[in-house]
């Protein structure tokens, strides 16, 4: 073993590894030797002297600093709060000054309860009063504002501390309570019993007089300007004190209750936050984590942006599994409208119905336009009706198109009440008003819920989701649990809805009142959607929390997409809709946010789904398309055309095919795109014509050859196939890159057997002449076109050809057969 | 109640329920018995007497906080080493982003590529020994230690000084049995030629 091995054993040496090697190596070895007496001396010295020891005042700093600490907590348990277990690096908080010795003067509170004269009347009212007192300590504080819970409690705590007693609700120091129970007077600075209360009168009474009159209490201290406060006379002033709820700690001092607690909670550093007590630390973690930030490196800024941005969010009500977060905010005031809600306060508004049922007339005398958006409800009238459109209402009368609806109240009977279908929509079907197919994937989601619900054969209304009667029993009972849910989040710009742990909708308003007059269409829409997810379920015993959630859902509103609409922004997470904001003059009127949305839904599927809605609902429908998209500019409206195409209407070709007829590409493009999805052969005629025409329109002819080629009909197939012959270029790989699927759609076998022929003998051509070319340039040219081609007839008959005889030694061996599979098949 | 008998994990037990006057004598005899060896670790951690007794008060108070939390099954003293170990890396850490703040201690801030002794002549040297050490020694040890970097020092201390097992020495640390029994053998061994260097060891010779 060398020296060095032996000196890293040094330490479990030391430790006392017994280490026999360690031992004899030491023991022939004397430099070792004297380097590891060095290693054990220091080592031995370091724990002989490496102590200190502390001094008295750091044990008394120490107990200073967690003593109160400790008292603290211990109030706060009994008032029903947690122990603070937060831990942090904040300095003790300096001795906390209890509320005895703060009012020292606590033997004088008794004394200086009436700076005159108190006197009990009759015995035997002392007996009913006691019992009234009674009756009163054991009636319960009031719990129905549930937040003050605690406030309660802390009044408990002060009423222990101070010794207090309550006498007919109002609280007095324990010896006056005493006193006044034993039917003692205080009569000129002290208490004294009824016996020397009479030797006073008497000896008071006049000289002369025999036999003193019976004293008229009353009489006497009425006329000394007192008066009676539910058995006990006091001077008027401190009457009036008493009646105010103020009582007397010191002489002269008369303090509240209220008054009493903000200073409790101050010496014990206790705040109060959304209504509840607990620790200043504890407000602040709480601040933070109900306080919607706004990121500071964020790459948006927009009004929707700077809306969220400090928003708080308040303390739910929960009723069953639905809980309703209240979302706190200021009123956006630099806006330059007002919302009808603060019009109609401000009595500048006024509503009136027209001879028109669908038209309500709003006068604005304000000296700001009035915003109104779609899906305002107004109540009274004939009918309850909702906003159609997004209005304003600028110094004079507007019509403002309405429909009719009948919350609460709704039956099928009311044929108006049927069409105000989206904004008394449960939340899912709300949210589908955002799927690109609009209208007929709100019509698809509200046909699953009716079969979900045993309702199958009608064509979808939504109102029919309200027909059950337990239905509207649930909503209901809802209402009623939510009736205060406006009056006590006055201050509520917007809420979070959430049914057990999942958050359903946040909806945001640019002003508390819009949310008051929103609030029960929100509310109704949640139960109603609960309802229909919960079929069958338990409602749980304890619904969690979701405040987190809430928050981070809000929060991830920062990091999306902002798509400009004509309403505001469309709100975009990962190309995924989340919600939409609706602006008027660059001021937020509503923020509206959705979780993720759900698979979009085929177009094929929402027209097979709304196939049974009736014709005339539909008529109305692409009729307010039109007149949408007329309106509308040319951003919005690929959006429009997309949801107008889910219609299974015949009109709807017509309108799109004018809308491919438009100057702007993107117009264009989706008409053609969603013609192309439809697969409505009406149109055919007019895609033949326009393809024809298209050939020098590079962008467009690509996108027309496509739409031609899905639809199933054979002038398509012709058109593409005459479009071969005269096409060049890029032109031809367009049209060869689709022409497989146009002939494969064709269920007609002469039809079929043509188009294959003429495709066959449009590969051989090419071939050919790429063989043998008229000059070099054109020999690439034909070259693609033939490989092209070739590719397009492996696509159709699924076989590889090496060159056109092949392909027509297959095609004479085989026509018939493949004929006669691919038309049967179909 | 005696609760100089009890236990450290009985006392705590016994806190964790007890209010008022009880809690206060319950806590004050856990204060007397770790206030010394907490006092010591700090003191021998940081080399500053009175950043020292304020680590030892949060340390305390943190406890305090914390007591509720207390699993019985875990060593107390495990737990308040622990904490007071956390305290005093957080302050270093803290005057190491602040250098405005003293600087007492920053003359041991090492890196492990160079165990050189850093130069002692900003004044220390000529510190007058504080009422806490007992002898010129136990000043002599300070020296030594605050020569050394922080991991060679804390387990020094919590095995030279405070005798802590290796075992308990991994909780507090949080380290692997192996890398504690590593960093005891170089911290001695540290510790060894620095009391050379700065004539703290006897020469036996």
């Amino acid at each position: 073993m060398t020296c060095a091995e032996v000196q890293n054993l040094f330490s479990e040496y030391h430790d006392g590894s017994e280490d026999e090697r360690v031992r004899a190596h030491l023991a022939s070895c004397e430099p070792c030797r004297r380097e590891y007496e060095a290693y054990r001396s220091s080592l031995e010295l370091l724990a002989a002297h490496g102590r200190i020891e502390a001094s008295d005042d750091l044990e008394d700093r120490i107990l200073q600093a967690v003593l109160p600490r400790a008292e603290r907590a211990e109030l706060l348990q009994s008032t029903g709060l947690q122990r603070e277990d937060r831990p942090g690096l904040s300095p003790p908080p300096g001795r906390v000054l209890p509320l005895r010795t703060a009012i020292a003067a606590a033997g004088l509170i008794v004394a200086a309860f009436l700076s005159g004269l108190a006197v009990r009347p009759t015995d035997d009212r002392t007996a009913q009063l006691e019992a009234k007192i009674r009756e009163l300590e054991k009636r319960p504080p009031p719990t129905i504002v549930q937040q003050n819970v605690d406030e309660a409690a802390i009044a408990e705590r002060i009423k222990k501390e101070l010794n207090l007693k309550q006498l007919n609700g109002q609280y007095v120091s324990s010896e006056f309570f005493e006193n006044v129970s034993k039917g003692n007077y205080f009569v000129e600075g002290r208490w004294i019993t009824p016996q020397q209360y009479a030797e006073l009168i008497s000896r008071r009474a006049e000289p002369g007089t025999t036999e003193p009159a019976a004293p008229n209490l009353q009489k006497m201290l009425t006329d000394a300007g007192y008066v009676e406060r539910a058995g006990i006379w006091m001077k008027r002033d401190d009457a009036e004190r008493f009646d105010r709820g103020l009582f007397p700690l010191e002489p002269g001092k008369w303090v509240r209750m209220e008054d009493l607690q903000a200073r409790w909670m101050e010496e014990h550093n206790l705040v109060r936050e959304d209504g509840k007590v607990m620790t200043r630390e504890q407000a602040e973690e709480m601040r933070g984590e109900r306080t919607i930030r706004k990121p500071a490196a964020l790459p948006i800024e927009n009004p929707v942006t700077a809306r969220l941005d400090g928003l708080k969010i308040g303390i739910p009500r929960t009723y069953g599994a639905l809980s309703v977060y209240p979302i706190y905010g200021p009123s956006s005031e630099s806006r330059n409208f007002d919302s009808l809600h603060a019009a109609l306060a401000a009595g500048t508004a006024q509503i009136s119905e027209t001879s028109d049922t669908f038209e309500l007339r709003i006068t604005n005398t304000g000296p700001r336009p009035i915003f109104i958006p779609a899906g305002t409800l107004f109540l009274g009238g004939h009918f309850a009706r909702v906003s159609r459109v997004d209005a304003v209402v600028e110094g004079q009368k507007v019509g403002v198109p309405v429909l009719c609806a009948q919350p609460r109240e709704l039956s099928t009977s009311t044929r108006f009440s049927a069409e105000s279908g989206h904004f008394i929509a449960p939340l899912s079907l709300r949210r589908q008003l955002h799927h690109p197919y609009g209208q007929s994937a709100l019509w698809m989601s509200t046909q699953e819920h009716l079969q979900a619900l045993g309702i199958q054969e009608k064509a979808p209304s939504i109102n029919d989701l309200y027909l059950d009667d337990a239905v509207m029993a649930l909503i209901n009972q809802y209402l009623a649990a939510f009736s205060e849910f406006v009056e006590r989040n006055r201050d509520a710009v917007g809420v979070a809805v959430a049914v057990n742990d999942r958050v359903l909708m946040v909806q945001i308003f640019g002003d508390s009142g819009t949310l008051a007059s929103n609030f029960e269409q929100i509310l109704c829409a949640s139960v109603l959607e609960m309802h229909l997810q919960r079929k069958g379920l338990p409602s749980p015993a304890e619904v969690p929390s979701v405040l987190r959630e809430v928050k981070r859902f809000i929060e991830s509103a920062f990091y999306c997409e902002y798509r400009s609409t004509a309403e505001g922004y469309r709100l975009l997470e990962h190309g995924e809709d989340m919600g939409q904001a609706c602006l008027f003059r660059n001021s937020v009127v509503s923020i509206t946010l959705y979780p993720k949305q759900p698979e979009r839904t085929p177009i094929e599927a929402c027209l097979a789904a709304t196939a049974q809605i009736p014709a005339k609902k539909m008529e109305r429908v692409v009729k307010d398309y039109g007149v949408a998209l007329a309106k509308v500019g040319p951003a919005d409206r690929p959006r429009l055309i997309r949801e107008v195409a889910a219609l299974p209407s015949s009109g709807v070709t017509a309108l799109l095919l004018r809308q491919a007829g438009e100057k702007d590409f993107e117009i264009r493009q989706s008409a053609l795109q969603m013609l192309g999805e439809r697969q409505d052969r009406a149109a055919v005629p007019d895609l033949v014509a326009m393809f024809r025409k298209s050939s020098k329109d590079r962008s467009l002819f690509p996108v027309l050859a496509q739409c031609l080629a899905r639809i199933p009909d054979p002038r398509c197939t012709d058109a593409l196939l005459r479009g071969l012959d005269e096409a060049a270029g890029d032109q031809v790989r367009q049209i060869l890159e689709v022409l497989p699927l146009s002939i494969l759609k064709i269920k007609d076998r002469p039809a079929l057997e043509q188009a294959v022929q003429r495709l066959a003998a449009y590969y051989d051509q090419m071939y050919t002449a790429f063989a043998s070319p008229p000059n070099v340039l054109l020999k690439q040219h034909y070259g693609d076109a033939a490989l092209a081609a070739r590719e397009a007839l492996r696509k159709v008959t699924a076989q590889e050809f090496r060159d056109p005889s092949e392909c027509s030694a297959w095609w004479n061996k085989n026509k018939d057969a493949w004929l006669s599979s691919m038309t049967e098949k179909k | 109640m005696n609760f100089e008998a009890l236990s450290d994990s009985n006392l705590v037990e016994f806190l964790k329920t007890a209010s008022g006057p009880s809690f206060e004598e319950g806590f004050r005899e856990l204060v007397r018995r770790y206030k010394n060896p907490i006092l010591t670790f700090l003191y021998r951690y940081t080399s500053d007497l009175k950043t020292a007794e304020d680590l030892a008060q949060e340390c305390f108070l943190r406890i305090f906080k914390k007591l509720h939390n207390y699993n019985p099954t875990a060593k107390f003293s495990t737990w308040i080493y622990t904490v007071a170990c956390n305290l005093a890396k957080d302050e270093f850490k803290r005057r190491r982003r602040h250098p405005a703040a003293p600087l007492d201690w920053q003359s041991s801030v090492h890196d492990d590529t160079t165990r050189n002794i850093p130069a002692l002549a900003d004044g220390h040297n000529d510190e007058p020994v504080t009422h806490a050490e007992r002898s010129e020694l136990g000043h002599k040890v300070q020296e030594v230690l605050r020569s050394l970097g922080e991991e060679d020092r804390e387990v020094l201390i919590l095995r030279e000084i405070q005798g802590l097992k290796y075992e308990e020495i991994a909780q507090v640390l949080d380290l692997p049995m192996g890398t504690v029994k590593s960093r005891i053998a170089r911290a001695r061994q540290a510790f060894k030629e620095a009391s050379k260097r700065l004539g703290l060891s006897v020469d036996v010779r």
